[in-house]
This record gives C-alpha cells, structure tokens and sequence, in this order.
C-alpha cells in the first residue's frame, strides 16, 4: 500500500513538472502577436553578438543574440518578404530562435533580405519598439561544416589542443582529434583537399609518440613520418606541399600580444602519394630565403606562396636581428602535376611596394582572386595587430584591402567556401588574445560585406569561452573518418617512413617543447 | 544485534526484520560514532582543509569543477568523470574549515560504511576495526597534504557495488553474469578503473562458493568490459583504461607522497585479502574464527552468550582488545603518518590571502623544526616588503640569494615556482611576463580559479577590459571566487581601467610600457630596466637592493642611494646603512647617502661587531658563532660570514 501511494506520489510529481516546464516553455517562447500600443525610438537595438546590416548564407545556424537594453520583456518578430514570421518572446534579454522556423524563413526568403523588429517592455508594462535590423539573405549557401583549431592562448607549454568541426547549419560541435588523446600533444595544419571532408591531413606533435602527419582518405588513415607544417594539397590529390619551419616564439615586453613568432628557417616540400616520397625544388626551397605557407591555384598550374630574404645572419639567435625587418613576398611557381617539373618562381607581389608582409594566400575556387594578410613584419600574421586582409584580382593583379572585414586587430587564417562566395577567417576584434571566427560574403567584385560572429546556441558563449576559434577551412560536410581511427593511427608504431628532406634548407631539429 | 539478524535473514528467510526505533538507536555504536567525530575534530584542528584547498593547482592537482554544462558535460563523457566531477565540486568547501572537514570525515565514514556491509557475515568488532583503518586511509593521504578524495570516492564506489552484488544473491548463472555485467558497467563508467576492485571481489564471491566457472566468466566480462568501455568506446590508451583513479596509476606516484600512495594501495590490497579470507573461511565453515576477540557484546548476545560472561577480569581484558589497543594504534598510525608540509601549506596560504604580517608570523614555527624551504624564503621577502620591512628585517630571516625571485631554482615543482614568479612579475609591474607564466599554468593545470583571477587583473592593468570581462566570466563559474568576480566585473562597468581598485590603480601607473623583444637578461638588468621606466617602482627598487646586499655588492648598494629620496623614504634604510658603512669601511672614502644622515646606532653596531670579531683573532668559524645572537639579524653579521643559505 506504502509502495503504491510512493508509485503515485512520484507519478504525479513528474506530471506537474512536465505540466510546468511546458507551461513555461510556452510562455517564454512564443508568443503571437506584437503589443498593440508601444513607443518608437529611431535607433537601432544593442544586440549582441552584432547580428546587425549583415549579408548571410541562407542555411546558417539561428543568429541568437542578446539584447542590451533595459527590459523586463523582450520580444522579437523576424520577418521577410515571404514566408512566415517568426515571434520570440522572453523575459530574459537572450533570444534563442527556432531552428526550423528560421530555417525556413532563410529558404522563403532566399537572395531577399529579412527584418528583426525588437520590443522592450520596462517594468509597467510599457513597449518600446527600436528601428528594425535588417539582413540580406545571400543566394550562396555557406559550405554545411567548418573544421578549426580549438585552443587555449597557449605559449611554450600546451596541453589541450583540438581540431573541431561545427555544423553551420545548426549548432553541433564535435572534436576531429583531441591532443590529450595521445598525451597531450599538439594537432596543427588541417588540410582538406578542394574542401573536401573526406581527404584530409593533419599535423601531429607528440614527445611521446613522435611528430607526423596523418592522411585521413576515405575512412583510411595512414601515418607519414615526418612533420608537416602549413599544407596544401594539390587538386589533383596526387600530393601534397607543405612547409618545413624551424619556428621559434619569443615575446615581447609591452605590447598587448605577447608572443611572437618567427621562422628561423623554412622551406617547401611535396609528398607524392602514389610513390611514398618526399621531394622539393631550389625554386621553393632556396637556401637563402624563406618559404612558407603554400597554396595551389585552382587548375593546379602554379603554386603561390609567401617567401623573403634573410635579415639575419645568424639562424641560431633567439630572437633574430631584425626580426621585425622580416618581409615576405608573395610569389608563384608553375608545376606540371604529369611530368613532376617545376618551373621557375615569380614575384607577384613584393615586400619593397607593400612595405609589409605577405602571409597566407587562399585563392577562390573559380581562380580569379587571391585573398592574403599584410602585416607589418613577420611570418605570424595572427600576432600582429596590423594584420588585416586583401584581395588580389587574378586577372588584373590589382590589390584592395577588404575594408569591410577588417578591424583595428589581427584579421587572418582566412578560408574559401567551395562556392567562392564565402569567406571564413580568424579575428581578434573581441578583445585581448580571444580569436574568433568570423564569416563574411564576398560579392562577385570581390567587395567584401560586413563579417559575422560564428554563431552559437547560448548567446553568451563567448563571453566566458577562453578558448581561441582559428585555422577555420569551410568544408562540405562532416569529416568521414572517425575521432578514433585518428587517436589510434597516432598512438601506432607504425608509420611510412619517407625519404630525408633533400637538403635545399634545413630542417628543423628541436621540437620548442623539448627545448623547455 | 543489527548484524546478526540481517545475518540470520540472510542465511535464511531474506526478509528484513524491523525493530522500533528505539531499539536500533540503542544499537547505534558509540565507539564508532567517537571515532569519526574524532576523526572530524582532527581533520578541522590539526589538518585545516583550507590549507589543502589553497594548495590545489600548486601543491597538488587542482580538482576541477565549474557551474556550466560544459563542464559537466566534459566530465561525464569519459569513464570516472562523474566521481571527478563529484570531487571537484567537494573540494570548492575545503576553504571553509568546518565544511572541509565534514566532507572528509563523511568521505572516511562512507568508506567505512561501505566495508561494514561488503564485511557484515564477520564479527561486529573485526569488522569494525577493519572499517576504522580503512577510514584512517584517507587521513594518512590527508596527513601528507595530498588530496586523495577522487581515489577515495573510486575506491569507495566499488567496494559498494561489491557489497550491494554480494547482498543480491542470485543462484542462476546468467542471472548473476548479466547483473554483474550492468553493475560493473555502470561502476566503470562512475569510478574508472577503481570498478576493478569490484571485479575482484565478486570474483571472490564465486571463489569463495567454489563457482569456478562463474570466476572466470566474471573476469572475463570484466576484462571484456574494460577493453569495450575504456579502450574500446572512450579511445583510452590501454594503461589508463586499467588504472585511471586506481592508486597504482603511474601519475599517483608523482602526485601523492609514498605514505598516501602506499596506505592507499595497501588498503586495496588489505580488502581483497580479508575479502578473501572471510569468504573461503566461512565456505570452510570457520565462522567461529570471525568472532573472534574482538567479536562485540552485541555479536555475543546474538550467539546466546550470556552477559554474565563479560563480567570481571576477562571483560576488562576484552574491552581492552577491542577498544584500548586499536585506539592507541590510530592514533599512533595518525601520529606517525602526519606528512612535514603542514607549516609551508600555512604560508603559502597566508601569502595568496595577502594576510602578510601572518606570513611572518608563521614562518617562525618553520624555523623552530629548523627547517627551510626556498618558497617560504620567497614568500616571506615578498611579506617584507609588502609590510615596509624588507630593507629592515630581511636578514632576520634565513635567505637564499636565488629565492628572491625563484627563477633559476629549477629543483622546485614547476607549479611552485611559476606560481610565485607570476606574482612577483605581477607586483613588479611587468604585465607580460605575469600574462605568459599565468597562461602557461593555466594551459597545463587548468582553469584554476586563482589563475583566471590574476589573467583578469593582468588584463585591466593592461588596459584590456574585454579580455578581462571574459576571465571574470569564466571565474563567475567558481563557488569561492564568483563574488570575487562579480565585483570586478561591477567595477569594470564604472572604471575600465582599474574596476575601482587601488592595488590595479597603483600597478597600472608602474606597468612595463616599453615595448621590445624580451631577451634572456640577468635579474639585475630586468630590475635596471623596470627602474629606467618608472623610477617610482619601489618594489623593483627594494628587489634591486635586496639582490645586491643578497650578493654582498654593498658598492651596488651604496651606488643607487640617491634613488631613495625620489621613493619617499623618510630615513635611510638599515641594512643600505650597513652596507654603506661596510662599503666605507673597504674603500676608506667617503660615500654619497643621498641627502640621508647615518644613523650613529648603525656605526656603534659597526665599531661593535668589528671590535667583537677582531677580539676573536677574526676566526670566522668561531666568529660565526659568537656573534649570531647579537649581530644575526644584521646586515654586518651576513656580509663578514657565510651564513647564506645553499
């Protein structure tokens, strides 16, 4: 009798939870109609994330935000020209939108744009109405998943370094390869080849388990003996290039970013896959400059990448003289992928007309533009505050800073969507060393439209995240091989052993944490 | 009596038997419950949980715990996490004495209750001495000022799981496999590998029935299950599928002193033995062995043993057995076991508090064991100087001329000294150096709560107040350190620059402001340089002049005199006096004191302790010691002997 009042009392206890919560959940939420009666203020509501006069894919995740304006009820309609309003309500300032109802007012008002009508209502009840925020739907749909590198600002010492990949589409996040899997190593240099989830390389760092680079192709892993800096694969898939860097960090005494980075030396590699073999050319790996950061044009014809003079002599002196004279040009070198024969390197923008350093070329998929960081000096644009993006027309060769996507900090790590319409790049426009990412649409000009912020399901998600977002590569869907396929190819012995670097510049011979 | 019946129900009819309340709170064991309260009141008085929980992050691992879903959501997906996650959120309370106590002794009783049921066919009083050491475990890793509760908790789930399987008795085979299967599952996945101490002892209970095939199915499955669940589905690597929170891990043996280790890898061992032992004992039909001397009143009474019995010289004898010796052996086990950190855990803590004057207090308990520790050494200069005294009291204290900054004492724990080196770096001004050693902790310790909170202080010092809001923000999630939090981030709101704090205000106007790449320099030229910046920089003043006296440079000493004017110093500190005499004394010229009278006290000791040493033939071993009561906390006494520390 005792059991069967409990059985009861708990039946009915559960009842009137989930009575409550769907009660509030209904009340929170939705709620029909605007107010009848509301004052106007001709200014546009604080919103954060700056989810404002924005151009964005039309199958991006819901924009959550967060109103700042006094209130003690908030509602938001969000409205095109076609399809059905959407109608938030809250007594809380974050406005969490549906995600099916978004998703389909995005679709209904496809290359049309969308408007958000906020209200705040005080403490008596009384509704105020701001000026509406208006968003223009793009044509283009962003690639559907974006893998990055997820980290803490981390110096010498690192131990929870990963490679996520984000479902734009929604909000699923989930992890490629974790370093504590294989005891706290590094992962670097994701490379996808032509945004492709399914072929893939990825660096590793490991005292314990060695430096190497995975190739992930279909499900399959393989483990290639050597490490692999900045990547690029070819188009074709038959090999890979990717920079060899004797990289040291050092800091500075003053200034807002601490770190520094500089290559000591470098120099460019290729991977052949068919034949297991490492190779590489005077015309990327000459001994009296540095090479890195490695791109292929579309049609797999030429190889860009970022390339200057010693300013130093000594190659051992931490840090270097002159290291802030250190300024790279962006060069190119014809390849014939049949006869494995390079051609000779071309200057197509030098250090002497910028008076800055050319870092990470990305060029679009149709091959007519090249976008690239300039910064004062250096081979790490994320460091340097003046980093800040431009794009270069292919066809006439002319350069324009992307106004619109720049900041006061470091803009860099840029990355095409398969369509070319999408760019996706680090920012550190959020504050102090907090990279974040940030996407915005490229018109068929070039002419970049006003980033925004990765959104997130929690609308505060930054605010306490010390996590920096960077390396984002739009891909076209979730990477195919598994999280521990991956950690399990790390942890084997066994790895292709490929042949020694040819000797055009050395290579590196201390890993920074076993100099520590 | 308790016992015994549910030892009759178990052998027989399975129903439990209920009896009044009063009867069953008669049946309350006293020993017991002056056991553990005796175990709480030294835990609170002679432990001091706070010492532990400022010790978290640099003394030990910081147990984790944070109030968002991300958290959470990391710590239940990987096998333990849960009993990790129930650890962090414990060890928050240890910075309230009363609290941390609590949980430690309730953690031991908990262990304890879970043996006295995994135990409940053996005598009330074996069992209960059984029960009482393995409690004491925990103090014995408390004693070392190790922090053991995530084990402890492993451990302890296991050995109910083990009691719970061995209460519920089915007699078919599959039955049994497949409960065992869920339980050991679930116990794997709440407590890690310490659900093998589970495994063990079920193993045992087939053993123990002479169900041999049920033995080997049972390892089996549990071996299977690890592979499957650890190595398997949470991708661990194989040793940490078999040892995570189980004290035989490898990071055990750097984490935990050998006391803590070895009591806790004994106790594991000390259960599956007596495990064992009570099993093939009872299956040989040896229950009579059980009840043995310490077999209690009540054990005897359920026998039919007449009290009458108990009465006179035997009883006495007995009581003894069973109360007086195992009491005089905790304690002396409690005795024994109490680890030497206790008064280094004491300053540290003092020092994260600010509670300087404290700080000096303390350290003379430390000096009273006649022992050093050049962390103490750091702390108490830092103490010195934020009471104004460095340049009066500091050869009172035993010094180490590398412990002024720590930086090149690479024999200390990197947690140790990079702690304290951020601080100084902080203090001194130097904003980027404090921001690279926080965030190379922060990276490999963890959101410790401490270290967010100076990140956060670094960057309003540094002007920064986004990245700051965001450190507060992460801090907001921390029990302790949320108000901490909340009131910089309402202070930020008001002054960007300085949240309304003058410790932030004071140090933003001698922040480090020209910007060039840091090289390796000397600690000599890196206070040179924060001097040419900011000549109001008293601290990298005082650390300047205490390297140069530390080093015996009174010429460098005497040759930044004329800097004390622009700080403010009303008179002309002791031991810059000292060495300005000595310095005089050397060069027989006169020297610059800049604008400063000598003190003729200071030359009196001079004429004294000179006079003093050249009566004693200058035999300096002698010397040494002649003059150490007098002249020991002198400037003089430190010059003319070697009495630094090495």
């Amino acid at each position: 009798m005792i059991c069967l009042r409990r059985k009861l009392g708990i039946a009915l206890l559960v009842l009137l939870i989930g009575l409550g919560l769907g009660l509030t959940m209904v009340s929170c939420n939705r709620l029909p109609a605007p107010p009848a009666t509301f004052a106007t203020l001709s200014r546009p509501c604080r919103i954060r994330p700056d989810y404002s006069d924005l151009v964005i894919p039309p199958n991006i995740a819901p924009l959550n935000f967060a109103i700042q304006e006094p209130g003690n009820e908030y509602l938001v309609q969000i409205h095109g020209a076609k399809g059905r309003p959407i109608a938030v309500y809250s007594k809380n300032p974050d406005i969490i939108i549906p995600m099916k109802d978004w998703n389909r007012l995005l679709q209904d008002n496809r290359g049309d744009s969308i408007s958000v009508d906020i209200y705040t209502a005080d403490t008596k009840g009384q509704w105020t109405r701001y000026q509406a925020i208006t968003n223009t739907i793009a044509k283009e749909p962003i690639d559907s998943h974006l893998a990055y590198r997820f980290l803490k600002p981390n110096y010498n010492y690192f131990k929870s370094i990963r490679v996520n990949q984000r479902n734009l589409e929604g909000f699923q996040d989930s992890t490629i390869l974790d370093g504590r899997s294989y005891r706290n190593g590094c992962v670097n240099c994701h490379t996808f080849l032509n945004g492709n989830p399914d072929t893939m390389a990825i660096g590793i760092r490991s005292s314990d388990f060695g430096s190497s680079a995975l190739i992930a192709d279909q499900g399959e892993v393989v483990k290639i003996g050597a490490k692999w800096g900045y990547t690029s694969w070819h188009p074709s898939g038959k090999l890979a290039v990717y920079a060899v860097m004797k990289v040291r960090q050092f800091f500075h005494t003053a200034r807002e970013e601490v770190r520094d980075v500089i290559d000591l030396d470098s120099g460019l590699f290729y991977y052949k896959l068919d034949s297991q073999t490492v190779g590489t050319d005077p015309g990327i790996a000459d001994k009296e400059r540095l090479e890195t950061y490695p791109t292929w044009s579309p049609d797999g014809k030429y190889l860009y990448f970022c390339s200057a003079p010693f300013p130093w002599e000594d190659r051992n002196r931490m840090p270097p003289d002159n290291y802030d004279q250190l300024r790279y040009d962006l060069r190119r070198i014809s390849y014939d992928v049949e006869k494995d024969a390079w051609g000779r390197p071309e200057t197509i923008l030098s250090a002497e007309q910028t008076g800055k350093s050319a870092m990470l070329p990305r060029i679009s998929p149709d091959g007519r533009f090249l976008v690239f960081c300039l910064c004062d000096y250096g081979c790490f644009p994320i460091y340097q505050d003046s980093s800040d993006l431009y794009l270069m027309d292919l066809e006439t060769r002319q350069v324009k800073k992307l106004e619109q996507a720049n900041s006061d900090a470091s803009e860099s790590w840029h990355s095409f969507s398969s369509n070319g319409r999408w760019l996706a790049f680090s920012s550190r426009r959020m504050g102090g060393p907090f990279t974040r990412l940030f996407f915005c649409y490229l018109d068929e000009q070039g002419k970049a439209c006003k980033p925004f912020l990765l959104p997130q399901k929690d609308p505060h998600f930054y605010d306490a995240c010390l996590e920096t977002f960077s390396v984002p590569e739009l891909i076209t869907g979730p990477v195919a091989v598994s999280r521990s396929r991956l950690i399990r190819a790390v942890r084997n012995a066994r790895q292709i052993q490929v042949d020694a670097t040819t000797g055009a510049t050395p290579t590196t011979t201390t890993e920074p944490w076993k100099q520590q | 009596m308790t016992e015994k019946k549910n030892d009759n129900a178990s052998a027989g009819d399975k129903r439990p038997c209920r009896r009044p309340f009063r009867d069953r709170f008669c049946q309350i064991p006293v020993f017991t419950v002056l056991f553990f309260l005796a175990l709480f009141v030294y835990v609170y008085v002679w432990i001091e949980p706070p010492l532990l929980y400022y010790s978290f992050g640099v003394y030990t691992d910081y147990p984790h715990f944070s109030l968002s879903w991300s958290f959470v959501e990391r710590c239940l997906a990987e096998p333990g996490g849960p009993v990790r996650l129930v650890c962090g959120f414990l060890s928050q309370w240890f910075v309230y004495p009363f609290a941390g106590a609590a949980i430690i002794a309730a953690s031991a009783w908990l262990a304890f209750a879970a043996t006295q049921s995994l135990f409940r066919e053996v005598s009330h009083g074996l069992r209960r001495v059984l029960g009482h050491l393995v409690a004491l475990t925990l103090i014995v890793g408390y004693n070392q000022y190790d922090h053991p509760l995530a084990v402890w908790l492993a451990l302890t789930v296991a050995i109910w799981s083990a009691a719970l399987y061995q209460r519920w008795n089915a007699d078919a085979l599959p039955i049994r496999l497949g409960v065992f299967s869920i339980g050991f599952g679930a116990a794997y996945y709440l407590s890690g590998a310490a659900a093998l101490l589970f495994a063990i002892l079920a193993i045992g209970i087939s053993l123990a029935d002479k169900r041999y095939l049920s033995a080997l199915l049972h390892l089996a499955i549990s071996l299977s299950l690890v592979l499957l669940l650890g190595y398997g589905f949470f991708v661990l690597e194989i040793q940490e599928a078999f040892l995570r929170l189980t004290p035989f891990h490898p990071t055990i043996r750097k984490e935990f002193d050998p006391p803590s280790r070895i009591a806790l890898q004994g106790i594991c061992v000390l259960i599956v033995l007596a495990f064992l032992a009570k099993n093939l004992l009872r299956s040989a039909g040896g229950n009579h062995f059980l009840s043995g001397p310490f077999s209690s009143t009540a054990d005897k009474a359920a026998a039919g043993v007449s009290g009458g019995s108990n009465r006179g010289f035997p009883a006495l004898i007995k009581g003894l057995l069973a109360y007086g010796i195992p009491s005089v052996a905790y304690v002396l086990l409690l005795v024994y076991s109490r680890g030497a950190n206790k008064e280094i855990l004491r300053i540290h803590a003092l020092s994260r508090q600010k509670n300087w004057p404290q700080v000096l207090e303390s350290v003379r308990t430390l000096y009273q064991q006649n022992r050093y520790d050049p962390c103490c050494n750091f702390d108490v200069n830092r103490a010195l100087y934020h009471t104004g005294s460095l340049p009066y009291e500091m050869f009172a204290h035993p010094q180490h001329p590398e412990a002024l900054t720590l930086i090149s004492i690479d024999t200390i724990p990197v947690s140790q000294r990079y702690n304290r080196i951020c601080d100084l770096y902080y203090e001194l001004g130097y904003m980027n150096e404090a921001q690279h050693w926080a965030a190379e902790l922060l990276e490999t310790r963890g959101n410790c709560p401490f270290l967010l909170d100076k990140l956060a202080r670094i960057c309003i010092v540094k002007e920064l107040p986004e990245a700051a809001r965001i450190f507060l923000n992460a801090l907001q999630k921390d029990l302790i350190y949320r108000k901490t939090a909340r009131q910089l981030l309402d202070g930020l709101e008001q002054d960007p620059k300085t949240a309304n704090d003058s410790d932030m205000a004071s140090l933003a106007s001698i922040r480090r402001q020209d910007n060039h790449a840091a090289k390796d320099i000397s600690l000599e030229d890196l206070l040179l340089e924060l001097l040419a910046e900011n000549k109001s920089n008293r601290m990298a003043f005082e650390y300047l002049m205490a390297y140069y006296l530390l080093n015996r440079q009174s010429d460098k000493v005497v040759a930044h005199l004329h800097r004390l004017k622009g700080l403010g110093y009303p008179q002309l500190p002791r031991y810059y006096a000292e060495a300005a005499m000595i310095h005089m004394s050397k060069t027989r010229q006169p020297v610059d004191l800049g604008g400063y009278e000598m003190d003729p006290r200071i030359v009196a000791e001079f004429q004294q302790i000179t006079n003093a040493f050249r009566s004693l033939n200058y035999d300096r071993q002698q010397g040494q010691q002649a003059l150490a009561a007098q002249f020991g906390d002198s400037y003089f006494y430190y010059s003319m002997f070697d009495v630094g520390i090495k």
